[in-house]
Formats: C-alpha cells, sequence, structure tokens
C-alpha cells in the first residue's frame, strides 16, 4: 500500500472510531478529496465533519484550535506546508502556548497536517520544507510521516498528549509503499515510535534522518553497503521534537560515527538540535564529530535539473558518511 | 549560433546597465536590425544584431558588463533533457545473495565459482568474505576479550614512549617466609602478593610512578594506590584492580587477589572490578620463564613484571649454594621518569622482596 | 427559431485583440499537450477561457504601471509583454528564460510584472508600490486575483491600507465561479461587492465575453485609480474552460458543458468564424514554432 492510501485509510479509521474528530482544509472534500487526494472519501462518509474552507490558512487553524479547545478534536490540511507560515500566529502564539500559558493544563488536541518537500518542480513556494521553524516551540510536537509508521497510532498518540502538533509529510513519499520486514540488505523494526533499518551485521555508523528522506537515506545506504561496503544503520523518528532517544540508546550507543540528514536548509534546524543532544550524550565515544546533511542554502527552484542540485540526493548523504 | 556579447563601449566603466531589449525573446532578427539598449555612466547606446536568426536572450536586464553573453542568434540543435538523479525505488521483501561491488571484482580477479560464494550462507558477500575463498586457510575472528586487549596494547604502543628496566632479587628466604605467612593469615601469600604490596608501598616515595600523563609537560597525581594485577586462567586476559593496597594489610591484598582469581575462574568480572588502576603488575610464573617486559597500560606511567622463580647456583662464604631469585622488570613512560628514578624504584621494591623480616613488622 | 438569422452578441473585435487572445489560448493549450508528453516538470495552471481579462485590461496600463499576478497568470504576462519564447522557456527551464528557470510558472518578476504563487500576498506588497507610484508620478499597481483568494485575511488589510492611505491600486478579480475544486458558493460569504463597500471601495462588475465590453468597463476605473489615486475593484466575470491545473478537474459534466458555452472563444468562432480562423492558423503555427525552438535550447543556468 502506497503511503498516501495509508494516510487516508488512517483518516478513515480516526473518524470512524471518534466522532469528536473533525477534519478541515481547502478542497479536501469529496469528489477532489484535497490535492494530494489524502482525503478522499471522508466527506461522503463522514459529511458535516468534513469541511472544504475558504483559502484562509490562518483561520482555519484559529478554527481547528477551537474545535479542539471546546472538545473535539480537530486535523486541519494546510495544501502546502509553505503556507504554514500563514498559520504560524495560531499555531505557536494561540495552540501551543494555550495549553500553559493559563496557569493549568489546557488541552489542544489539534493535528496540522503539512505536504511537504521539493522533487516535484512546484517551484519555491510550494516546496519548502518548514520543520525547522517549529522545532523548540513550547507546547508543540513536531512529527514527520514515514513509510514504516502506522499513521493511525501516531494521530491517536497526539491526540492523547492533549498537546498540539503539526505533521510533515513528504509530497514524494505519499506515492512510495509503506514499508516492513525489510529489504534483504536491511531489516526494519519499529519500536517505540523510532523505525531501526540495520545490515545484517553490526555497524559502526548510525544515520538519524526523519521520514521524508526514507528514500534517498535507504538508497545512500544500499550503495554505501555494495559499493563502499560500509554499513550504517538508519534511524527514523515519528516524532522529531520532542526527540526521545532511549528507545534507540542502544544503537547509539553501539556507534561510532553519527550522521544527521534532513531536507531544508541548514541554519537552526531540527538536525542540529540532533547533533547537540547527541553530543551531549555520546561525547568521547565518537571517533569524529557528528556530520550534518542538509540541502544548499537556496530556495528550491522549479527547473528539474536545478531543483535536484537544492534538494538532498542519496549521493549527498553517502559523500558524507563515506568522509 | 552566433554569439551576442556586449562590446566594450568606453574606457570608464567597467559595467553597464541593460536597459531594454528592442525585440522580444525569440523574435527573428536580421542582422543590422537594433536589438538592445545599453545605458553606459555617459550614454545609451543601441546595439545592433551581428547575424541573422532567432534571438534567444540570455540576460533580460539589469547590470552586465563587457564581454559578457547576453543572446545567441539563431536555433540551438543540441536537444538537452534535464537530468535529474534517479532515486532508486523503496521496497521491502527479501533478496537471494548480494555481492558488493569490491567483492565482485575480487571474485573475478580470482575466477571463484559462484556456487562457492553462494556457499558462505551471506546476504551480503563483502571483499573480506571473498577473500576468505582465496586463501585456503582458515580466517578466525578473535574472542570479545581478545579484540579489547589487542585495542589496549596498540594504543599503548602508540602513545607511550617506554623505556624497560629489569633486576634480579634473590627470594631464597622470602619463599620459605611466605609458607609461614600464609599459614598465619589463611589465604595464599606468594611472590605476588609480595610483589603487589611492595609496589603499591612506593607510592609516597615514588608519586611519579603512579601517575598519569595529561599532556604538556604535565601529569596527574593519584590519590590512592590502585594496582592492576594481570590474571589468565585461560579465560582471557583480565586486569582487577587491587584498590588502595598502600593503605591496607597484606593479608587483605592477598585475599582481594584470591577473590579475583576465583572469580576469573568464573569470568564474571563486574566493571568496578577492572577498573581505577594506576600502575599494573603483570605475572608471569609460568616455569622457565626468566624475565618479561610487560606494557605500560594507557593512562599509566609504569607496569611491573614478575618472572618466575629460577633455581641459581652462587658461589658463598661455605662454597656453593642454591639459591631461588625472579626477576623484575619495570617498564616506565620515559616522557615522566628516567632511568635513575626507574632504578631507584626497583631497588626498593627489591629490598622489600629479598628482605622478609620486613614484612613481619 | 427555426429560420431566423442568429444574431451577433458581440462587438466587431480588432485583429490585434483577436490575436492576442488566441495566441495566450494556444500558448496554454501547448502547455497542456507538454504535460501530457511529460516534458513539463511540476504544475501549471492555465487560463482558458479567461484570456480576454488580461488582453482588456493591458491596453489600458501604461509601461511605467505594475503587474501584480498569481497562479494562473500566463495570459497576464503574454498579454501585457508579447514574448511567449521567454515564458515557455521559464516554464521548461530553458535558456533565455524568465528568470532563469528558478521560478517557473507562477514566480516571475519581469521587468514590471511579479508574480508569486502564494494566494493574496501581494496585495499589500501592491499597496506598497502604489504608493510610491502616488509620490513620483501617474502610475499604478494592478493587482489580478481569483474569487477564492477573498478568503485570505491579506485581501482585507490591503484595501484597509489602500483607501485609507489613498493607494493607487486596481484590483483586477478574475471570478471563475470556481477556487481549485470548490465552487465559489461554498468558499465565500456574501459578495465581493459588499465587501467593498465596508471599506468604501469602488467596485464594477462586468459579465460578458466580449474584450471590448471588459475593457469599456474598465476604462473609467483605470481612469479614477489613475487620476483620483485611489483603489478599486474591478470584478470580471470569466468560465474556466480548463482544469485547475492538469487533470485535476472534478466538475459534472454540466458544469463542464456551462464552463465551455461561457467560453469567450465559443462566442468569438460563433460570431466572426472567418476571422478566428483565420488568425487561429498563424497563432497556433507560431506557437507550435516556439515551443519547438524553446524546447531545443539547452537547459537555463543559474547560478
Ligand atoms: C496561500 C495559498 N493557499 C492555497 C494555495 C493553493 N491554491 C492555488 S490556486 C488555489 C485556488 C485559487 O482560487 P481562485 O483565487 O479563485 O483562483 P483561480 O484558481 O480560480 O484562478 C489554491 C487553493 C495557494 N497557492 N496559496
Ligand atoms: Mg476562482
Amino acid at each position: 500500500m502506497r503511503v498516501a492510501e495509508h494516510l487516508n485509510r488512517s483518516l478513515h479509521a480516526l473518524m470512524e472510531n471518534d466522532p469528536s474528530v473533525h477534519l478541515l482544509g481547502e478542497d479536501v472534500s469529496d469528489p477532489y478529496g484535497g490535492a494530494f487526494k489524502i482525503t478522499k472519501g471522508l466527506s461522503d462518509r463522514f459529511g458535516p465533519r468534513v469541511m472544504s474552507t475558504p483559502l484562509s490558512e490562518g483561520g482555519i487553524v484559529g478554527v481547528g484550535a477551537g474545535l479542539a479547545l471546546a472538545g473535539d478534536r480537530a486535523i486541519v490540511e494546510i495544501m502546502f506546508g509553505d503556507f504554514a507560515t500563514l498559520a504560524f500566529d495560531q499555531l505557536v502564539n494561540f495552540a501551543a502556548k494555550s495549553t500553559t500559558m493559563y496557569g493549568r493544563r489546557v488541552d489542544v488536541p489539534l493535528i496540522v497536517r503539512l505536504p511537504t518537500g521539493g522533487r516535484r518542480g512546484y517551484g519555491p513556494t510550494h516546496s519548502q520544507s518548514l520543520q525547522k521553524h517549529f522545532i523548540g516551540v513550547p507546547g508543540l510536537s513536531v512529527y514527520e510521516m514515514s513509510p514504516f509508521h502506522d499513521a493511525g497510532r501516531l494521530f491517536g498518540e497526539i491526540f492523547a498528549s492533549g498537546t498540539p502538533a503539526v505533521f510533515f509529510e513528504d509530497k514524494v513519499l505519499y506515492t512510495k509503499p509503506m514499508l516492513s520486514g525489510g529489504d534483504g540488505l536491511h531489516t526494519f523494526e519499529v519500536r517505540d515510535g523510532w523505525a531501526v533499518i540495520r545490515a545484517e551485521r553490526d555497524t559502526e555508523d548510525v544515520l538519524l534522518a526523519p521520514g521524508g528522506l526514507t528514500d534517498r537515506a535507504v538508497a545512500a545506504l544500499r550503495d554505501l553497503l555494495l559499493e563502499d561496503e560500509i554499513a550504517c544503520t538508519l534511524l527514523v523518528p515519528a516524532r522529531l521534537h520532542p526527540l526521545d532517544v532511549t528507545p534507540v540508546a542502544d544503537v547509539l550507543a553501539a556507534a561510532k560515527r553519527v550522521h544527521v540528514a534532513e531536507d531544508g536548509t541548514a541554519g537552526g534546524t531540527w538536525g542540529a538540535e540532533v547533533a547537540r543532544l547527541l553530543h551531549e550524550r555520546l561525547w568521547g565515544r565518537l571517533t569524529a564529530p557528528i556530520t550534518h546533511i542538509s540541502a544548499p542554502d537556496s530556495i528550491i527552484p522549479t527547473a528539474a535539473h536545478l531543483e535536484a542540485r537544492c534538494t538532498v540526493q542519496p549521493a549527498d548523504i553517502r559523500r558524507a558518511i563515506n568522509k | 549560433m552566433t554569439e551576442f556579447r556586449i562590446p566594450k563601449l568606453n574606457n570608464n566603466d567597467d559595467s553597464y546597465i541593460l536597459v531594454e531589449w528592442l525585440a522580444v525573446d525569440g523574435q527573428e532578427v536580421k542582422q543590422g536590425d537594433p536589438l538592445v539598449v545599453i545605458e553606459t555612466s555617459k550614454t545609451a547606446e543601441e546595439l545592433e544584431s551581428p547575424a541573422d536568426g532567432t534571438l534567444v536572450i540570455r540576460v533580460h536586464s539589469g547590470d552586465c558588463a563587457p564581454g559578457e553573453l547576453i543572446a545567441a542568434i539563431g536555433a540551438s540543435v543540441e536537444v538537452a533533457e534535464p537530468v535529474v538523479p534517479e532515486v532508486p525505488p523503496l521496497t521491502s521483501g527479501e533478496i537471494d545473495v548480494v555481492i558488493t561491488r569490491p567483492a565482485q571484482a575480487l571474485i573475478e580477479q580470482h575466477g571463484i565459482a559462484l556456487d562457492r560464494v553462494r556457499a558462505l550462507g551471506r546476504k551480503v558477500v563483502r571483499a573480506e568474505d571473498v577473500a576468505a575463498l582465496t586463501d585456503p586457510r582458515e580466517v578466525v575472528t578473535l574472542p570479545r576479550s581478545q579484540r579489547q586487549a589487542a585495542d589496549v596494547v596498540v594504543l599503548s604502543h602508540q602513545t607511550i614512549p617506554a623505556a624497560f628496566t629489569a633486576v634480579k632479587a634473590d627470594v631464597t628466604d622470602t619463599a620459605k617466609l611466605t609458607r609461614d605467612l600464609s599459614k598465619h593469615a589463611r589465604t595464599l601469600i606468594g611472590l605476588s602478593e609480595l610483589l603487589v604490596k611492595a609496589v603499591a608501598d612506593q607510592r609516597a616515595e615514588f608519586p611519579h610512578l603512579f601517575a598519569s600523563w595529561l599532556g604538556d609537560g604535565r601529569i596527574r597525581l593519584a590519590e590512592g594506590s590502585h594496582v592492576g594485577v594481570t590474571i589468565d586462567v585461560g579465560k582471557g586476559l583480565f586486569v582487577p584492580v587491587v584498590r588502595d593496597a598502600d593503605v591496607r594489610p597484606l593479608d587483605a591484598v592477598a585475599r582481594e587477589l584470591m577473590d579475583y582469581r576465583m572469580t576469573a575462574l568464573r569470568g564474571s568480572f563486574r566493571e568496578r572490578d577492572l577498573e581505577g588502576a594506576n600502575i599494573a603488575v603483570t605475572l608471569h610464573s609460568e616455569a622457565g620463564v626468566e624475565f618479561a617486559i610487560p606494557i605500560v597500560y594507557p593512562g599509566h606511567v609504569a607496569a611491573l613484571s614478575l618472572a618466575s622463580t629460577q633455581q641459581e647456583v652462587q658461589q658463598g662464604d661455605e662454597g656453593f649454594m642454591v639459591r631461588q631469585t625472579v626477576r623484575i622488570g619495570l617498564a616506565y613512560d620515559h616522557r615522566v621518569v628516567n632511568g635513575r628514578d626507574a632504578a631507584l624504584f626497583l631497588g626498593a621494591v627489591k629490598r622489600l622482596l629479598e628482605e622478609p623480616r620486613r614484612w613481619l613488622e | 427559431m427555426i429560420g431566423a438569422v442568429r444574431e451577433r452578441t458581440l462587438t466587431p473585435v480588432s485583429e490585434a485583440d483577436l490575436s492576442r487572445m488566441l495566441r495566450i489560448r494556444h500558448f496554454e493549450k501547448a502547455l497542456l499537450r507538454l504535460f501530457e508528453q511529460g516534458r513539463l516538470n511540476g504544475t501549471t495552471h492555465t487560463c482558458l477561457g479567461q484570456e480576454h481579462v488580461p488582453v482588456a485590461v493591458s491596453a489600458l496600463l501604461r509601461p511605467e504601471d505594475h503587474v501584480f499576478s498569481n497562479h494562473r497568470g500566463h495570459g497576464h504576462f503574454l498579454a501585457r509583454y508579447d514574448e511567449p519564447h521567454a515564458l515557455l522557456a521559464e516554464i521548461t527551464g530553458r535558456e533565455g528564460a524568465l528568470c532563469n528557470g528558478v521560478g517557473g510558472s507562477q514566480h516571475i518578476y519581469h521587468e514590471r510584472f511579479l508574480s508569486t504563487g502564494v494566494q493574496g500576498e501581494s496585495l499589500p506588497v501592491a499597496v506598497g508600490v502604489a504608493l510610491r507610484h502616488k509620490r513620483t508620478g501617474d502610475g499604478i499597481a494592478c493587482a489580478y486575483v481569483g474569487d477564492g483568494t477573498w478568503g485570505e485575511g491579506s485581501v482585507y488589510e490591503a484595501l484597509n491600507m489602500a483607501q485609507l492611505w489613498g493607494a493607487p491600486l486596481l484590483v483586477v478579480v478574475e471570478h471563475n465561479r470556481i477556487a481549485q475544486s470548490t465552487p465559489t458558493g461554498a468558499q465565500l460569504a456574501g459578495s465581493i461587492a459588499g465587501r467593498c463597500a465596508g471599506f468604501g471601495v469602488r467596485h464594477e462588475r462586468v459579465e460578458s465575453p466580449d474584450v471590448n465590453v471588459v475593457r469599456g468597463a474598465l476604462a473609467p476605473l483605470v481612469d479614477y485609480v489613475r487620476r483620483e489615486k485611489r483603489p478599486a475593484v474591478f470584478e470580471a466575470s470569466v468560465h474556466r474552460a480548463g482544469p485547475h491545473s492538469k487533470g485535476d478537474d472534478t466538475r459534472t459534466a454540466a458544469e463542464l458543458a456551462e464552463a465551455a458555452a461561457g467560453d469567450w472563444y465559443a462566442h468569438y468562432t460563433r460570431d466572426f468564424p472567418a476571422q478566428v480562423a483565420a488568425l487561429e492558423e498563424i497563432e497556433r503555427a507560431f506557437i507550435d514554432a516556439a515551443v519547438e525552438n524553446v524546447l531545443a535550447r539547452p537547459l537555463s543556468e543559474w547560478s
């Protein structure tokens, strides 16, 4: 099953099992079912609980927060993650802060889904990876979809936490299959929110990457193994922030070299935050500083040949790990 | 295709401004047609087309420099399709056998049959696996404890410029005494135990030998005599630590060493048994070993070795007699101490071993 | 009315206007074709059915005026700048591209034309540009937006400031009754006229496929904006005859038929068949040659 279909089914199950769940977004209703078809069939099935909205990103995130505040649960789809900037105020100053700023815990079960990333030729205003702007906001969780994680469980976990979350979904990942078991070269294991992708023999290199990078990270792992005979373990967390590394402490403890890859440009990023966290834990055990792989400092151009230069490719990951 | 570059229009400016194109991109132009307006610091000039053909504008407006290519005239013929790196598809499932590129090269080089490669039972066949097939001799991976020992000795060799000195001690009288001591203390007290204690007791006099090299000509002195003692009962080499051996009585030291021997047999050392030594004593009690050069542990300054007891015939006042002797070796970090200190230290240890009466005091 | 001669509903059209409308039409059709052939990267929004609006608008603008465009901007550009090669090079990432292939279909900055893919974003920017025009001469800022974009708060912030500060801003609304897949009735409460009234901003609405009628209705408004240095909103009711972008039209057959019937092209072919046929041949050939020319160029360079 493709990731897009898995997300769609997860939303169906979520809305079926919990009548308090509402979904809002531009063009999410049938027969269109959202720009990426993730919400297909929902409005036909759940009627008024699914709302196609005006072009009002700030507004609809506010509405979602309001529903959540009042006892419902809300999922808001922003058509392109880039436009999350239009809802930044509602997310950062209202939804996130409200959980604590009134001097007592206030639950805001709100998920803002953000189709994200380049490599589809949509151009500079429709291709960016904005994760870094949401890292370290008190009261806001940051998730990213991967082909290993069950989206339904993640949605359930977010709602149960009462903490609002942004949920990034890589636009190319939509077209990839969900993965389990292994690919012959690596085994795939999911434990406590982390996917662990391991080669058959022990590895001294560990790569951490969000789910959207999976295709490129796994491609790099294969090349490293088959061309360079470097075995590397890939760790994919579903929740990027706050990041809890305890479930993979054993893998990290065995590492001699750690690498962090992410889409988006360097500077105040998730990857930098991971490196900070891991340097504290692993200092002295590593034989080299943590490597950081990110996109060049650039907007994402439209033309395919230029876009490829400005997004993280398997070869970039391989080169960094091979150094 | 003709290139259309900006000519040098005056001597003052190194850049001009492209004000406007008089023809649009894609237009058919004729040689001599006015094409573009360029502004210098003095004038605005019209430039004419150098050829007939389709105009392909490269620079639409703004700053430009003499010699810069601003357009091409005439259609280019090469059709270039954008090349975008392809990411292989994500899959899950099983594979048969995959051979890495370096392994493949070896297979071809040595003409190894594929069924032999398959018989390795590896999913991913690497060069090292194939290399084993090119050489009939068996390849064995050393046990974990030996691999750790390997790391330690390599580090020692790479980082510590060690020198070595040895002395001979006459332990004839001591050998007799140890029997009494053992009986009295109800635990085995032999030369090893005496040596550990004798070494530990030198810290007040020779603090540098218990120190740790910090670099930049500085050392950190120890706050206690923590003596690591090699124990190898055939289950790998361990170096448990007798802590504060200088302030504890001999029988306590001996008992702890006995405990460690038992632990070694069970193979169940705890991390803390093996941590924190600042000097080491290596035991080479197998018969016939005359002397041994120990390895200075990374982080230590000195290591001693105790060889096996030898019988020697010596000429004494009353004719020939048989004496028992041992060689005690000292390897030391020459950055910290010199031969003289080593000799004095060994001398002090030797005296303690040769004059057993001191132990009874 | 059997036997009755069908009456013309359109006013006679100039060759220049009709050619340009057809040129834009064939440019857009060529894009859809290239898309189908997999020779276009990413996305593109064609303005099929709406070509006459920018052609009507552009004749009323002066070279010093600024135009702010949106995702559906090829017509806006080509009506103002007759440079289909450069635009196509931009969209296909070829040499001669307006912005080196970086911006693509929806992010273009060329002379006094600027577009961006974020709906509503350009309106406050247009107010800023208009304020400068007001200080320095008789230029105006003209911003195209769709009906759906009236959901964005920035539209109202811009109208408020423009009216407060007297900014010569012309907002051209291409009201095509739909936003992507959502009919206007499902995303816009009240009316655009009513919203403008709330800010005291002058508003005109025209519903005609006739380029002359549209221009005729707009001309006094442009005059007003230029002379009085005030904002105005011009709402042209149109039909989106094509998909939102590519292959994503979920309208019913009846809705599609209605859109096709409202297309200016249908009206002009009916009223002026010979004129359309003659010019169409020329424009189709011109665009075909342009496509061939541009696709034979090397890839754009950007450093
Ligand atoms: C801020 C923002 N939100 C959403 C989108 C995605 N989007 C592009 S066009 C469009 C519909 C626009 O409708 P309308 O304004 O009526 O213009 P039309 O497409 O009908 O010309 C949407 C939702 C966007 N580009 N920008
Ligand atoms: Mg619309």
